[in-house]
């Protein structure tokens, strides 16, 4: 029995400043596989920054988490570039100082926070940019979300979008439904005139906004599963390529998909293509 | 497939690829203006990881035909429609997949807008630079800037050994560059103002105000919900940084009582 227990023993090490602390052992189920795509689209700029922290290092994943940032400078104001790509920068720069036993998806948010005043204070309110982050740490997703840009996820049969688009068109739903008398019936709601409001795709909420915008994020993790297909992309994916066909090509091996991706957007080669960008995590075991 | 990341957070195959073909992409042009109908080739991409290696197709994709270039081709009947549900007005051309999906940016050219009567703050609105309010205890000292009237002392946390000064009437303490004290490590300190550090240079008395933060402020481990007086060697908690009060001015000190 006696023997036993000591096998249970707990490991621990010595540190630089001569204390002891358990080792922590990782209890590794799950191996992400990830891979990258941007495109520029027919925009005369690349407009779209991303970025993904630790993917080549499997000792920094089981220690800090895999980190991938998505952000979509806003081509209707100026320098969408700066705006975006200070936004990563600002990202990147939290989840290095990230505190892993404290609740995490506030923490994102409060980067996001960061993110927004740092774009406001080099744009001056004149640029702006949409984020969304995704934090995998110890088989749980954390994520955060500002603007227009999706955190996709593909599990089992079916796609489910994880974040809400800050758009007008959402807000305009949101208040009917909220506004109609019977909130399960909406008889109430126009969705034809919702549908035809020019104004609907302009965004409700991004980094660099004054006052600050709505920042949505994980009130708690989501547990992570064999199989599962995580897309961070901008609109200039999510909404020219619908879910159905993302449905489809996220079934397909993780390289496989991307290139489907980029070959599907040039298929469609439209003279309004916005920039594209995409980050594809698949969780294997 | 051999993946390496640039150092700024991108990945690509080192095999097809000197540089990080991500870094600097707004210099890359892809004519994706094509004639209609004619799709733009492999070659026009903008660099993704899975580059056109020749005859890449999708593996394990029973469902996806291949080209007879060996592209891998849409899924029939998956291609989306052209009809632009959000600009009914605009004619869809002729052989122009001329398409964006609801949810997609397509104002007058397609860019991402703010909302409709989103304005940029006018300068007026922010502080002016030049002629910032001049503190009281500066004017009447006749000095460059506010005198220092006390210290901060770190005693927990990343700056741990190293004190701020507290200077003239109200000191500001947050994350961002414009507070006076600068916690820049600690990210559960409020960017702008989690505290005001107040000296009434009248009544000789220190305060303590917690602000727009997110998480309490202690003051010798007892929450502080509205401004408190503090005396020598408090020790006050902000976020995850405690700091240990240290005054100058007080019953023994007043830069009003030295003589010049």
């Amino acid at each position: 029995m006696r023997l036993f227990k000591r096998r249970e023993k707990i490991p621990k090490k010595v540190t630089a400043d001569a204390t002891t602390v358990p080792v922590k052992v990782h209890n590794v189920r799950l191996s992400y596989i990830v891979e990258n795509l941007q495109g520029i689209g027919s925009r005369p700029r690349q407009e779209d920054s991303f970025a993904v922290l630790n993917a080549t290092d499997v000792r920094l994943i089981l220690d800090q988490g895999l980190f991938a940032v998505v952000a979509d400078g806003m081509g209707g104001m100026q320098d969408g570039q700066l705006a975006s790509t200070r936004a990563v920068e600002v990202l990147t720069a939290a989840f290095r100082q990230l505190d892993h036993d404290g609740n995490i998806g506030e923490q994102l948010c409060e980067a996001a926070l960061s993110a927004s005043a740092e774009v406001l204070g080099v744009c001056d309110g004149s640029g702006g940019s949409t984020c969304v982050c995704t934090l995998l740490f110890d088989e749980r997703l954390y994520w955060c979300s500002v603007g227009d840009s999706a955190i996709l996820l593909r599990r089992g049969d079916g796609l489910y979008r994880l974040n809400r688009s800050h758009t007008y068109y959402n807000q305009l739903l949101l208040d009917a439904v909220t506004d109609s008398a019977d909130a399960y019936a909406h008889p109430g709601i126009d969705r034809d005139a919702i549908d035809a409001d020019p104004d609907g795709v302009r965004l409700t909420s991004f980094l660099g906004m004054d006052p600050p915008g709505e920042v949505e994020f994980s009130r708690r993790p989501l547990p992570l599963m064999d199989g599962d297909t995580l897309l961070l992309c901008s609109d200039g994916v999510e909404g020219v390529l619908g879910e159905d066909t993302l449905y489809d090509l996220l079934s397909l091996s993780p390289h496989a998909a991307c290139d489907a991706i980029c070959n599907h957007i040039e298929d469609l080669a439209s003279p309004s293509q916005d920039n594209y960008t995409a980050i594809l995590i698949a969780v294997r075991q | 497939m051999p993946a390496i990341e640039c150092g700024k957070g991108h990945l690509y195959d080192p095999t097809l690829y000197a540089a990080c073909p991500y870094c600097n992409s707004g210099m890359q042009t892809v004519n994706f203006t094509s004639p209609a109908g004619v799709p733009v080739g492999a070659a026009g991409r903008t660099a993704p990881v899975g580059a056109p290696a020749p005859g890449a197709s999708a593996p394990g994709a029973p469902a996806m035909p291949i080209g007879e270039a060996g592209r891998t081709m849409p899924l029939e009947g998956s291609v989306p429609q052209p009809v632009n549900p959000q600009q009914p007005g605009v004619p869809v051309q002729s052989g122009m997949p001329s398409y964006a999906a609801p949810g997609t940016s397509v104002t007058a050219d397609g860019k991402t807008m703010p909302p409709k009567g989103y304005e940029a703050p006018k300068p007026s609105a922010k502080v002016d630079e030049h002629n910032p309010t001049v503190g009281v205890m500066r004017k009447e000292l006749q000095l460059d800037r506010d005198p220092v009237v006390g210290f901060l002392v770190c005693v927990r946390g990343k700056p741990r050994g190293n004190a701020f000064e507290l200077r003239g009437q109200v000191t500001t303490v947050g994350r961002s560059s414009r507070m006076h004290i600068r916690l820049t490590d600690d990210m559960t300190v409020s960017e702008e103002d989690h505290a005001h550090i107040i000296y009434d240079d009248r009544g000789q008395i220190f305060y303590i105000t917690p602000l727009k933060n997110r998480n309490i402020v202690y003051v010798n481990d007892r929450a502080v919900l509205a401004p408190t007086p503090i005396v020598p060697y408090d020790m006050i908690d902000l976020g995850q940084t405690r700091l240990c009060f240290i005054p100058l001015c007080g019953e023994r000190f007043s830069w009003t009582n030295e003589a010049v």
